[in-house]
């Protein structure tokens, strides 16, 4: 069996910590996955054992010595050889990647994909809207997402932004201990509430805003140095099906292995809401480096009752760091703008212009507003319009789900 | 001794008797949502199996947390 050189680390479940202080004993400097932040999900710094603490995993490089001390530590339940065949002896994986060269071929070799030249095409430029809304329709979408209720879960929202002072119908609360105010620290939620529900007419500069008569509930479930707790980020799921919401929005994402199991407390979350009309979409997560690492749907968006969205650029190609279906794992279901993606922040500087699956997620959830508006459906058949409706960019499902979406 | 922060997953019919037998159990409760049938909260590590075995829980999980990108990040 061919193997990485590297060893897998399993880890008896919340000892990882005092496992990896051991471990670094013997083998050296261990980092943990989130505080090397996105970007580590499949490739470890060489000779840095890398802890994930979500799934009681580690990856590191040991000699056969160490392999066998570290087995021995309290609370490593085994340590085995990282395979390279993991994900390639799965039908489903394969099918993928059948699907992505036969894509690549065809791009590389024949005439241009026609759903890509015409929307590659349609964009001239951004003096007026953003890519993202003119790719999506939303600009010739009659829709607005009146009446319907968003929540975004994010950092909160700066209520100072010009484009926002005035703006109608929003409502924010803190869903973390300690915090009394959804205000944004940091800017990451200012940036998605702005995509979802920005103004039709901003102050200044181009439109860059999906459902601009939603009503917006702006939850704030990171704090400004953009971290938070799985516990506020359920309250806030709470909260926003009390307040009658329609969409939950969630740009946040943990990466996870190939194959762990998703959240019970999240899918047992997202199941409710989708039961009482109310629809959560979160982003795939950026982890992935397109084209030698693909990583899986990320934590919480790999819940069967979450819908995951991936990021695609200006070119309609899929972004270089958006997570993917990765065997028979978490399916992408849509994907939206996420590179150079131009939004509110926090003032002064009131404007900022950034990539990642935290920014398609808001297109999403704004899209899907509009079509609750135009359809009237709510949950699952909310979902199904949405899926309907995006437009195939000949891409592997597996990288884009259905396509990017489209606004009714 | 350790105290861990957990999830817990409930029968979303039975929620109100659950919360106190989980408080019996010893999960001192941060939080508990009906309407999604999941309550949050911390114990001693050592109470984790006497939550699990509660009559109407369906799992119980260690609650972890999110770190997102830094603002000046290009990618986030």
């Amino acid at each position: 069996m061919e193997t990485t050189g590297r060893h897998l680390i399993t880890l008896r479940r919340g000892r990882s910590v005092q496992a990896a202080s051991f471990i670094e004993k013997i083998s050296g400097p261990v980092a943990d996955s989130r505080e090397l932040g996105a970007g580590i999900a499949m490739f470890s710094p060489e000779n840095t054992t890398v802890v994930y603490q979500r799934v009681g995993v580690a990856i590191g490089n040991l000699d056969p010595d160490q392999a066998v001390a570290v087995a021995q530590v309290d609370d490593v339940l085994a340590v085995e050889e990282e395979r390279i065949c993991y994900a390639v002896y799965n039908a489903d994986y394969m099918r993928g990647f059948q699907a992505g060269v036969t894509a690549a071929t065809s791009a590389a070799l024949e005439a241009p994909n026609p759903a890509r030249a015409v929307a590659v095409a349609e964009i001239l430029n951004e003096s007026l809207a953003t890519w993202g809304l003119q790719a999506t329709n939303v600009l010739n979408s009659r829709f607005s997402g009146k009446g319907i209720k968003i929540a975004i879960l994010d950092t909160g929202l700066a209520s100072s932004h010009p484009d926002f002072a005035k703006r109608a119908g929003i409502t924010m609360k803190s869903h973390i201990p300690g915090v009394a105010s959804a205000e944004d620290g940091h800017g990451h939620g200012t940036h998605c509430a702005g995509s979802a529900g920005g103004v039709a007419t901003p102050q200044s500069g181009p439109r860059y805003g999906v459902a601009s008569s939603a009503e917006l509930f702006i939850g704030k479930v990171l704090n400004d140095r953009g971290n938070g707790a799985d516990g506020d980020i359920i309250a806030g799921i709470e909260w926003a099906l009390q307040e009658g919401c329609a969409l939950v929005s969630m740009s946040l994402s943990a990466p996870v292995a190939v194959g762990a199991a998703f959240s019970t407390a999240y899918e047992q979350a997202a199941a409710a809401a989708l039961e009482d009309g109310c629809l959560i979409i979160a982003a795939a997560g950026n982890d992935s480096r397109r084209p030698s690492v693909f990583a899986p749907v990320g934590h919480p968006a790999n819940c069967p009752s979450i819908l995951a969205v991936a990021a695609v650029d200006d070119q309609m190609q899929v972004a270089a760091f958006s997570n993917a279906q990765v065997g028979a794992g978490k399916a992408v279901a849509i994907a939206g703008p996420g590179v150079q993606i131009y939004s509110s922040w926090l003032p002064p500087r009131a404007f900022n212009t950034i990539s990642g699956t935290s920014m398609a997620a808001p297109h999403i959830a704004g899209i899907a507003a509009l079509y609750a508006e135009s359809t009237g459906t709510r949950g699952q058949a909310l979902q199904t319009a949405l899926l309907k409706g995006a437009r195939s960019l000949g891409l592997p499902s597996t990288d884009v789900g259905s396509g990017l979406a489209q606004a009714p | 001794m350790d105290k861990v922060q957990l999830l817990v997953s409930v029968d979303r019919n039975n929620n109100d008797a659950v919360v106190d037998k989980l408080r019996s159990a010893g999960l001192d409760v941060t939080r508990a949502m009906p309407r999604l049938g999941v309550v949050s909260g911390s114990a001693d590590e050592q109470a984790m199996e006497a939550i699990r075995q509660v009559g109407g829980v369906l799992n119980v999980e260690r609650a972890e947390g999110f770190q997102i990108a830094a603002p000046d990040s290009p990618v986030q």
